[in-house]
């Protein structure tokens, strides 16, 4: 095809001149499909996602109406709402995929730590320490579990290492912090367990992957 | 990238892109060549995981550092793709597996698109050949290389290839550099789909760079000529009042100066600037393109330049910045800065060279750059006796390209033109 106005032939397929718009005139140059086009990609990743933020949304504000027009001393829509935003986060997350594995493993559990103190804080209007079943028993072993699996990677070389290595710290420094809540609970077997595992790990990571762990410290500060 | 120690340090130029780019603002360039019969994805795939080990500083994924970015070497799956309609779109560091360039496939076309923080398009261009010559070696012709031009299987990285030459070259004296004025920036209507639109003029290069001699200039100055009176006419046509100058970005590959071997970035920059007045002709644009060129492209106002940059790096202020501080201030100031200095840029990268076994398979070549959210850019690559000049935009508004494609025909070159037709999404 050529343009008359523009005085270029046209490779593309199309019947208008791509720089004027004007209709071409046929000739014998050759037509080619040069770069592919849009197609609507049915992205069923992205409706599902927007209904499970359309749902938590819409659960955030009903119970929080109700909470607020049925007061009764006790902000429980809380706990919806932080279980919501945690729902919303980790789907968020796990989303993408293989590549922020270690991210992911992180930030799940710290929205189930969120959601946990908030349940703690709000789900019982008299606080009975044996009954606070979120933060004794289930806030350690989360912790411990999530330490565990962000450990096991450490092992599956080098690639592994440097994705899981900094989540594998910062959960043993959390696991350790559970002592803090030694003296305001009767139930310490768990935080025994997760106060421990926190110092092997950190053990661990100095005498069996100093060496791998020196040289991601090199790599975090450019030294 | 020795294997013991498989993490490297952004080059001095690839430091700035993972701050500044966005989805509007990709920093991602393509080099595609077209052979002469259909690309076979899976041939395409071994290809790629033949040379990936051969290739150490482009297979990579960008880690967070403290203070700045670092790259590690990739082992995950990297997987050859069939390209889409979003050309040099946004490389995500999360995403691709964590790879920062894709290998696309379309038609007869092999193309590789890269983050600017890995490569130039120098590196590119290497990288693209020698995954072509395996490919053809693959498909199971015998082809020939007498004087080593490609990179090929079986060779060790070499160390030359993954230095920093920024750092290598810097001098540490204080030189003044040229500094660009603020340019005219070309306004126009944002597309209804996100992407880039993109038209690409096909060309005889013995006929073009005639027509530059007639000029009495180089293709670049000619084509940079051309680039800036029709974005001139577009101005006059439009009554644009506008008193700030036309500038045209130039990279200039720096290896050349420097007798340097790096796959990495090497390239600085230069302004190609017209100031407007009334009644300009092409040999006006020339001249001052000529000007640009005594002044800013010498080895002394070069220098100048790296050590300028180098000696922004090495300021123990910005070394001490935390990286999350460092991207809040480059964000801003790249924008309040760089953004403004240039009305369009054009990168011409030459003819290609290599053996004339790898060559005969070679129909043409293709160079495009993602469009910049401020100007529109250019690219020009020359493959055999075709050149191909390409324009990227993210506005609607077609006037330059047609201004610059019908005047190169009405000189008498033979224009061959296709598009991507984005402005029809």
């Amino acid at each position: 095809m050529y343009c008359k106005s523009c005085n270029v032939y046209v490779e593309t397929h199309t019947l208008v001149c791509p720089l004027c718009k004007k209709n071409l005139i046929e000739d014998n140059t050759q037509e080619v499909v040069n770069y592919p086009s849009i197609k609507k990609i049915s992205s069923i990743r992205k409706l599902i996602r927007r209904i499970v933020l359309a749902v938590c949304l819409s659960a955030i504000i009903i119970c929080t109406m109700i909470n607020l027009l049925t007061f009764n001393g006790s902000y429980w829509t809380t706990i919806v709402d932080v279980g919501c935003l945690a729902v919303i986060l980790m789907f968020q997350f796990s989303m993408r995929k293989w590549v922020r594995l270690g991210k992911t493993l992180f930030s799940g559990t710290l929205c189930i730590i969120i959601l946990l103190i908030a349940i703690d804080m709000f789900a019982y209007k008299e606080k009975v320490s044996s009954a606070s079943w979120s933060l004794n028993y289930t806030m350690p072993l989360i912790l411990a579990g999530s330490l565990i699996t962000s450990t096991v990677f450490l092992f599956f070389g080098d690639l592994f290492f440097s994705e899981f290595y900094n989540h594998a710290i910062t959960l043993s420094v959390l696991n350790i912090l559970t002592l803090l809540r030694i003296n305001k609970t009767d139930v310490i077997w768990p935080i025994f367990v997760s106060a421990s595992l926190g110092i092997v790990v950190i053990m661990m990571m100095l005498f069996i992957f100093k060496e791998k762990l020196f040289e991601q410290f090199k790599r975090k500060f450019h030294a | 990238m020795e294997n013991k120690n498989r993490w490297l340090r952004l080059d001095n130029a690839g430091k700035i892109f993972p701050y500044v780019s966005k989805k509007n603002f990709a920093n991602v360039f393509r080099i595609s060549f077209y052979l002469k019969e259909t690309i076979k994805p899976d041939i395409l795939q071994n290809a790629v995981d033949d040379l990936k080990y051969r290739f150490p500083t482009f297979f990579v994924k960008m880690r967070t550092g403290i203070f700045w970015y670092y790259y590690e070497v990739n082992e995950r799956k990297f997987e050859v793709k069939k390209e889409t309609a979003f050309l040099c779109s946004y490389k995500n560091k999360n995403k691709n597996n964590g790879y920062l360039l894709d290998i696309l496939y379309y038609q007869n076309r092999i193309s590789i698109e890269m983050f600017h923080a890995i490569s130039d398009a120098t590196g590119a261009i290497e990288l693209g050949k020698a995954i072509v010559y395996r490919y053809l070696e693959l498909l199971g012709y015998k082809l020939e290389d007498e004087f080593n031009e490609v990179i090929k299987i079986g060779s060790e990285p070499k160390l030359n290839e993954s230095v920093d030459s920024f750092f290598e070259n810097y001098n540490g004296e204080k030189l003044n550099r040229f500094k660009a004025p603020k340019a005219y920036l070309i306004k126009g209507t944002k597309f209804f789909a996100p992407g880039n639109g993109l038209v690409v003029g096909r060309v005889k290069s013995d006929e073009l760079v005639n027509l530059a001699h007639k000029y009495d200039c180089t293709v670049t100055q000619f084509i940079s000529a051309v680039m800036l009176r029709s974005i001139y006419l577009y101005m006059k046509r439009h009554q644009i009042k506008n008193t700030l100058p036309l500038s045209i970005v130039l990279p200039v590959n720096m290896r050349k100066y420097y007798n340097s071997e790096t796959l990495r970035n090497f390239s600085l920059y230069i302004y190609l600037i017209q100031q407007v007045k009334p009644n300009l002709e092409l040999n006006d644009f020339i001249e001052s393109i000529k000007k640009c060129y005594d002044e800013q492209l010498n080895i002394d106002s070069l220098q100048a330049t790296l050590n300028a940059n180098m000696q922004i790096e090495s300021s123990y202020a910005l070394k001490l910045c935390p990286l999350f501080l460092k991207m809040l201030a480059c964000k801003i100031g790249y924008n309040k800065v760089a953004g403004g200095l240039s009305t369009i840029s054009l990168s011409n990268i030459g003819l290609i060279n290599g053996p004339k076994s790898l060559l005969n398979h070679i129909e043409n070549a293709e160079f495009i750059a993602a469009g910049a959210s401020t100007s529109h850019s250019s690219c020009v690559i020359s493959c055999g006796n075709v050149t191909k000049i390409s324009i990227t935009r993210v506005i609607q508004e077609l006037d330059i390209e047609k201004e610059f494609f019908s005047y190169l025909a009405s000189l008498g070159l033979e224009v061959f033109v296709s598009s991507n037709l984005w402005e029809e999404n």
